[in-house]
Parts: structure tokens; sequence; C-alpha cells
């Protein structure tokens, strides 16, 4: 064996790829070879290094758990985080004689959630929508109507690129004293345009109606009758 | 499968390889919030398609489906200038960097630390490889599977990435004469 038919060998040996017949071939050669030697030992050293020391990132505490609900598709529960066992087997058996309801509206909640824990509102900063608006082009498949209800004492703040149900969605921030508010718009897929509906969902008031070929999903935790005014107040534009 | 039985069934065999996922998107996306992010889209995305799991290789099955958000995740965020491209790049290989007394070199106070720049300093093609080798313990298939690479293409991978962490982290200390 040379050298160069060795050096490619050297890493299989010690990736464990190599065939025993090999191994024993390439040791014979390495045995009486200085320079192959060096080349082995140095990349078992890299390796020893890369194990011993290489950082295994752990998530932080309860993110599989919260994980691990969020994907759920019907979940029932007040709270994002903390549900035990007792309360996921109470929402089991209401689940039952719950209406089925959009999971968009579900994953609308839980985007909205995580827009405020992950303290990861805003991809976009800006209250004026010709900067919103072309932000998104070419992030979702359609013009996003990104309009400022400051008059109504709810100012754009700016957008976020999300998914709901696995497809891009835009979101649209708007802020209100201390609250903030995430408008989401998904394409309608042909679907008729809808009036607003409410649902409530772990204590977040959320309004989706559909109109022009898109989807939209209001959600927040302002009080329903200002919820309300607002979500007709969009969806008339 | 039911519907009912899906959510615990889904938990019960992707809940353990939950940590692999996170290590791998704290990788190839690095920011914490960005990789919980894209780990819950990712999440999403295979609970959704969680009838096309064969019931072999839980851990291979998720992470393809991890490492393909982190990828989009990283094109979104406009790094794709930053993608490895195989003609371009495979003739600029680093040569081959014969560190003399590579224990004692790799022996320093700040191993550890080094070592863990140099891997996030990598191409992301190199890293996902090397990480996926290294830490995980993943063979040369089950990198394959995951990247959706063949198999060579995975070994080219491992192997820049070996040369260049020998030759950044053997450039310091190196003497002469180690060709």
């Amino acid at each position: 064996m040379t050298c160069a038919e060795a050096t490619p060998l050297v890493e299989l040996e010690l990736d464990g790829e190599l065939d025993a017949r090999s191994v024993l071939e390439l040791r014979a050669h390495v045995s009486g070879c200085p320079s192959c030697t060096r080349h082995a030992a140095s990349l078992r050293a890299l390796s020893d290094a890369a194990r011993e020391h290489l950082r295994r990132f752990e998530p932080p505490p309860g993110f599989e758990a919260r994980l691990l609900r969020s994907v759920r598709p019907r979940r029932v529960s007040r709270a994002w985080g903390g549900v035990g066992v007792a309360l996921a087997a109470a929402a089991a058996v209401v689940l039952v004689v719950m209406p089925r309801r959009d999971t968009l509206v579900d994953e609308a909640v839980a985007a909205h959630a995580r827009s405020l824990q992950l303290d990861h509102a805003l991809d976009v900063k800006a209250s004026d929508q010709h900067v919103v608006k072309p932000w998104f082009e070419g992030k979702v498949g359609f013009a996003v109507p990104a309009r400022d209800y400051a008059a109504e004492g709810y100012p754009l703040a700016g957008g976020r690129l999300d998914y709901l149900d696995g497809r891009p969605a835009a979101a649209l921030v708007y802020s209100h004293g201390k609250h903030l508010l995430n408008l989401f718009v998904v394409d309608a897929h042909g679907e008729r345009d809808a009036v607003p509906r409410r649902d409530n969902v772990r204590g977040f008031n959320c309004w989706r109606w559909t109109s022009g070929g898109l989807r939209y999903l209001l959600v927040g935790d302002v009080d329903d009758a200002q919820m309300s005014a607002l979500a007709t107040r969009m969806a008339g534009n | 499968m039911t519907a009912a039985a899906k959510p615990g069934e889904f938990e019960r065999t992707m809940g353990p390889h939950l940590r692999a996922a996170y290590n791998l998107a704290r990788w190839l996306v690095r920011e914490p919030a960005d990789a919980e992010d894209v780990l819950q889209e990712a999440c999403m995305r295979a609970f959704r398609h969680f009838e096309t799991f064969r019931g072999e290789r839980p851990r291979s099955w998720l992470l393809t489906i991890v490492r393909n958000s982190c990828w989009s995740f990283i094109a979104r965020r406009g790094e794709a200038s930053d993608v490895f491209d195989e003609e371009r790049d495979s003739e600029a290989a680093v040569p081959l960097q014969l560190v003399p007394d590579p224990e004692a070199q790799l022996l320093r106070t700040d191993q550890a630390k080094r070592i863990q720049e140099e891997v996030a300093a990598l191409r992301p093609e190199f890293r996902e490889a090397f990480v996926l080798r290294e830490v995980e313990g993943m063979s040369y298939k089950e990198i394959a599977d995951v990247t959706g690479a063949p198999i060579g293409t995975v070994m080219s991978r491992l192997s820049r990435a070996r040369r260049e962490l020998q030759a950044r982290l053997g450039g310091a200390t190196r003497k002469a004469g180690g060709s």
C-alpha cells in the first residue's frame, strides 16, 4: 500500500467505516511509515478533542415538553406552560365534546404566544406600511395588506415571517398600550369570503375572517369589545 | 394510527430525540431563539408527516426534518451566498496539514473554547457533517440519510472539515518542516 492509498483510509478507519481486511492492510503500512503515523495521530487527536470538548447544546428547562405540547393539534388548556398530567387528561375528555375547530386558529394562537415568549415579535420594525408591505415580497406568495390603525389606537409596529399549518404566513404586529396583537395573513386557497368570527383559545381572543383570497387571524389579549371593533374595522377594509 | 393515539405515539418515539434535534439546530442556526423557532416549525412538520415514519431510525427521521428546516431558515436569513458550492469550492481544498506533535498542540488550556469556535466557523455543510459524526456519533450512511447527500459527498465534507480544523487549530503553534 502506498501513502496515497493509505491517506483516505486512515479517516475511514477512524470513523469505523473500514472493513477488517483493509484495516489490517492499512495498519501494516502505517506502522512502517512515519508520515502516515503522524497523519493518523493528528486525526485521532482532533477527533478525541472534538468528542471531549465539543458542546452538546442543551435545551432550556421545559423546552422539550413545551415543544411536544405545541404539536398536539387541538389541545385545550389555558396556560402556555406548566400544564400537568391531570389537566392533559381532562383536556382529552373535553376534546370529544368540543366542536371541531380550525387548526389554523390553534396554530395562530401558538404563534402569537411564541412571539411574546421568545421576544421575537418583529423581523421588520416599522410603522410605515410602505416599508412593511414590500418587506414581505418574495417571502410569502401574496401581497400583504399592511395597514396602519394608529387612528383607532393600534399603530402598526412591524411584521414577521411566521408559519401556520406549514405554510408561510405574514404576521403583522400592532401595539395597543402594553399589548401586542398579531394579525396573521395566509393564502385562502380559494376559500370563499367569510365574516369575522371569534374563538377563545387559552385566554387569547382570536378573530378570523376571509376576504379577497386571503385568510386573516387576529390574536391578542385585548378585551372582547375592543377586539371585536378592531376585527370589524380590519375586515371592512 | 388513530388521531387520538398519534400525539402519544409521536411523543414516545420522537421525544427521546428532541435533545439531539436541539443540539443540531443550535449548531446550524446558532442563535438560541432562532433554534427554538426552527425546532417548533420542524416539530409541527414532523407531527403532520408522522404517517410517513416507518418505525425505523427515529433519530435520523426527525433530524432530517430538523436539518431541512434549519437550512430553509439559513436561506431565509440570507446566508445563501455562504452555501457550499461543490464546483467552486472543491478545487480550493485546504492543503493537508501534518501536525508534528498533535497531542501537545491540542492540549491547551483553551482547547475546548478554540475547537468550539473553529467548528462554529466552518461552512454549514462541513459543520453539519462534523457535528453529526463527532457529537452524534452517526455513521456515514446515517449522515447521508439526514443530509440527503451521497455517501461520497459526506466523506469529502467530513474530510474537508477535518483538514480545515487541523489547519486552524494547529496553525498557531505549527513548527516548520511539518509537511
